[in-house]
């Protein structure tokens, strides 16, 4: 979110990963530049578009915003809870 | 309860209708719209966004304002609770503020997670007052903006409902196949955070929503009514994440698949990119993995989006369209539909040259080769 400003982004989703993406994300993946002009996306683009590069602007936004609201601590502890998992007792 | 809404009590009150039913009707804002983007769909389905807009520019003649400061809503982060929910009522404070800024009022989304995470929000704000305020106080201390509330909320899906006879008489085709006469049959598959989570914001409500069904009926076709009807598609976000617990993902529509085949369907639409994705991807997966599909053919069960089909109606080349970039082979239906399109164009690049074509699959079928052969 914060790299791309948005949930998901093309270039992060690969078949190796995603392997139910199918041959035909494969195919769109490798020539992506081409068939997103052709379907009228403006890629990785200024302005308006469907995939278009979010501004510095509004990506700075979204970073004070996450600050401000205590995400980055909510990382934080999930991540230190994944690296220390709490012990867990059995009767 | 809307203006329209109250109206319509009054009118039932005379005649005896039933209340709540009228509750689940919505106001859909005639002009001037506010545009807010899909993650999913801008990645799955790159072509439908576009495809919208020029419906409502060029066939519908309406004003609609395409931001690009605008941004996640970080539905999906919420969902998967990797986020708090303070995090996410600021970021879509940060929308209104666009909206604002921009001099709209009327807020426009094309994600059936947005439109969800937007009705939540305002719901919450609504019933905690000082919970708006903290959100204003924590926008205003992060980037300077302020915001009002937007009079009229609502998913792309319902603009596309709100002007369907107004598409259907400009259509150049219908729902009907070509060689049978008869209607196609239509399964429509409502997202989840369209309606069931509040049920007075979707046309119809949850159990019983027009959004799509009224285009398909618009347009020609024939509603699939089926058991598995309201059943999830199963994205569910946090356990499809985790690529070791996709199975509860798949196993939810395989319980839909399994439920629609008898009924023949000859496509499926969604309000939804996520499940609209899902339904598409799943079925290759249930193929490769078990030698099955959910038609007689082997090429699946067609799926689109809402836009697509409008497109399709409309006339619009279906490879403008972006179709080629279903799993589930589309032609079998633009057959049906008795579509004029240029399969060799199919798997072109923007300047017409070839790109090579996807691998096909091993099991479910697919025209590459009868086209490119």
């Amino acid at each position: 979110m914060l790299k791309y400003g948005y949930c998901i982004y093309i270039d992060e989703v690969d078949n190796e990963q995603f392997p139910e993406q199918g041959p035909v994300w494969e195919w769109f993946r490798k020539n992506r530049v081409k068939i997103l002009e052709r379907l009228g996306a403006n890629y990785q683009g200024e302005g308006a578009g469907t995939l278009r590069k979010i501004s510095e602007k509004s990506l700075q936004d979204l970073s004070m915003i996450f600050s401000i609201t205590g995400a980055f601590d909510y990382f934080n502890q999930i991540e230190s809870i994944v690296k220390s998992p709490p012990e867990v007792k059995s009767d | 309860m809307n203006i329209e809404s109250e109206q319509a009590c009054k009118l039932s009150n005379r005649k005896n209708i039933n209340q709540r039913w009228l509750s689940y009707q919505k106001r859909i804002a005639d002009n001037h719209y506010y545009f807010a983007r899909s993650c999913i769909r801008q990645n799955f389905f790159p072509a439908s966004e576009t495809v919208f807009l020029k419906i409502l520019r060029e066939e519908l003649e309406k004003d609609i304002f395409d931001d690009p400061e605008q941004t996640t809503c970080t539905g999906i982060a919420y969902h998967s609770g990797i986020i708090p929910f303070e995090t996410t009522m600021t970021v879509v404070a940060r929308q209104f503020s666009l909206m604002t800024d921009a001099g709209y009022e009327n807020f426009v989304c094309s994600c059936v997670t947005s439109f969800g995470i937007y009705t939540e929000v305002l719901e919450t704000w609504r019933q905690f007052p000082k919970t708006e305020h903290k959100t204003r106080e924590d926008l205003y201390k992060a980037t300077g903006k302020t915001f009002k509330i937007p009079a009229n909320l609502v998913h792309t899906s319902d603009i596309i409902y709100k002007y369907r006879e107004e598409i259907a008489a400009k259509a150049r085709y219908s729902l009907i196949n070509r060689l049978t006469g008869k209607p196609l049959g239509i399964v429509d598959h409502v997202g989840c955070h369209y309606a069931k989570i509040f049920p007075v914001q979707g046309i119809g409500g949850a159990e019983y929503p027009q959004v799509l069904t009224g285009l398909i009926d618009a347009w020609g076709g024939e509603q699939i009514d089926y058991p598995e009807r309201r059943h999830c598609c199963g994205f569910g976000f946090r356990q499809y994440l985790l690529k070791e617990n996709r199975g509860y993902s798949l196993a939810n529509s395989r319980v839909k698949f399994e439920s629609m085949e008898p009924f023949k369907p000859d496509a499926i639409v969604a309000n939804c990119p996520g499940c609209a994705f899902f339904l598409d991807r799943w079925q290759y997966v249930i193929s490769e993995s078990e030698g099955k599909t959910y038609d007689d053919a082997g090429f699946g069960i067609p799926v689109l989006t809402y836009e697509e089909l409008a497109g399709l109606v409309l006339g619009y080349d279906p490879w403008e369209l972006g179709l080629q970039l279903h799993q589930v082979d589309l032609e079998p239906l633009l057959k049906r539909m008795g579509i004029v399109y240029n399969p060799a164009m199919k798997y072109k690049g923007s300047d017409g040259l070839e790109i090579g074509h996807p691998e096909p699959p091993d099991y479910l079928k697919t025209t590459v080769f009868s086209n490119h052969s």
